[in-house]
């Protein structure tokens, strides 16, 4: 497996867009700002040793590995509730208000797909945007559809 | 694809998910057993883009999703079918696990992943020695955890169900490449590993008790000591035969085979825990 330079952006696609993705989805936009440090994120701050040890090289894993940078980075959602990113965030009240006014714009830009849903399954979600669809093969098509888009317009760097 | 949806809840496996062609039959037929997880991971798969668990979810585990991973070029997380001489197999799902069921395809498969792992160490192993580094390297071998198919015929599967030897017994395996090669019986602990390095890897000359309770496994080794073990919700001391566990209110007591049979109370550790509880002795 050859590693070559990604270029392009790089889409993250979230099945349910709720407190988990729209952290995610402010903490990169934070870091982008300069207004955070990606703190525990392996390849963004993360450091590997080369060579022996006396001769004292480290270096960040990102500088190392081929890695997409956060700049590439675009975010995509399904979700069976069709508020926007912000308007989960601020219901989640996982940020602070200081971190949604800045992340505002970026959470806002994340308009949820109808989603593939099954309220039996998910017995405590009250949904208002589900595909439509008339049965499993078709529902897939409608993911596949979004998957395929965003992975041709994607970087692609693992050949 | 990252997955981060609430998580659904639990069912058996549907025969859809067995291989693939019961798969794409299953969604043709609108089959109710398939659920939407398991659409978005179809999706995702068949587009050749890697499908991530944010939040739990077990479709990709399952063995039609493995299956068209493998088809369409999308790194998988299990051993590759070519490399599994153990036989017939099938995936542990604890939840699900009942104590009649037959243990022998769900250890057929920790043994292909152990035996898949063997061999990646020996490509690293062989990688550092064409470096030639080998001779100034220290290689540890260990594991977290052991694992358990109902050899206690307690309904235990996995890990983090009990402290018997299924479960807390590892291999170790450290290799000093100046040092002669030796293999020891006595009770040994992972605290064991820091001294060992500090001494041996490192020349640091204090005394091991200024910064561990470990002791260097090339050293003299205690005959009989107690060691901790600990899990996600309670912590216990092995001693002996014997396992303590400590639960927030109470201990419990059971052989390290497994056997239900109690073990007395040792005083040593016991006094030892008693400044835990501003006691120097608690019975």
């Amino acid at each position: 497996m050859k590693l070559a330079k990604p270029e392009g952006r790089l889409a993250i696609l979230m099945p349910g867009l709720g407190a988990v993705a729209t952290t995610l989805i402010a903490g990169v936009e934070l870091v982008r700002l300069g207004r955070s440090r990606p703190v525990g994120s392996l390849t963004q701050m993360g450091t590997a040793r080369i060579g022996r040890r006396t001769e004292h090289q480290t270096v960040p894993i990102r500088d190392l590995v081929p890695l997409a940078a956060l700049d590439q980075v675009v975010f995509g959602a399904w979700d069976p509730v069709s508020e926007d990113g912000e308007a989960v965030a601020r219901r989640s009240r996982v940020l602070s208000d200081r971190d949604l006014a800045a992340a505002g714009a970026a959470l806002r830009a994340v308009k949820p797909r109808p989603a593939v849903f099954d309220a039996i399954r998910v017995p405590r979600i009250t949904a208002d945007n589900v595909v439509k669809a008339s049965g499993h093969r078709e529902r897939v098509e409608a993911l596949r559809q979004v998957a395929a888009t965003s992975s041709a317009s994607s970087a692609r760097h693992v050949r | 694809m990252l997955f981060t949806a609430s998580v659904e809840i639990l069912q058996r496996p549907p025969e859809a998910a067995l291989s693939l062609n019961a798969l794409e039959a299953g969604i043709d037929r609108d089959d109710p057993g398939i659920s939407p997880t398991m659409l978005y991971a179809y999706a995702a798969l068949r587009e050749g883009v890697p499908f991530v668990n944010g939040t739990p979810n077990p479709s990709v585990e399952l063995p039609a999703f493995q299956e068209l991973a493998r088809d369409t070029g999308v790194p998988t997380y299990s051993y590759p079918p070519d490399e599994a001489p153990f036989q017939p197999t099938q995936e542990l799902n604890v939840l699900l696990a009942s104590k009649s069921d037959d243990p022998g395809p769900v250890r057929n498969d920790y043994w292909n992943s152990v035996h898949y792992v063997d061999a990646l160490i020996g490509e690293l192993l062989e990688r550092i020695e064409a470096e030639k580094l080998l001779d100034d390297t220290i290689v540890v071998i260990t594991g977290d955890h052991g694992e358990e198919f109902n050899d206690t015929n307690d309904n235990s599967w996995g890990h983090t169900g009990n402290f018997t030897k299924f479960q807390s017994q590892v291999p170790l395996i450290v290799y000093v490449p100046w040092l002669k090669p030796r293999q020891v019986t006595a009770v040994t602990s992972q605290l064991d590993i820091p001294p060992t390095l500090m001494q041996e890897g490192l020349g640091c000359g204090n005394d091991v008790s200024d910064y561990s309770n470990g002791v260097n496994l090339f050293g003299p080794l205690p005959d009989r000591r107690a060691v901790v073990v600990s899990s996600y919700v309670n912590h216990a001391f092995i001693l002996g035969d014997g396992v303590f566990v400590s639960w927030p209110l109470y201990m419990q007591r059971y052989k390290l085979d497994g056997s239900k049979d109690k073990v007395g109370w040792p005083t040593g550790p016991l006094k030892g825990m008693g400044r835990f509880y501003g006691r120097e002795e608690r019975h």
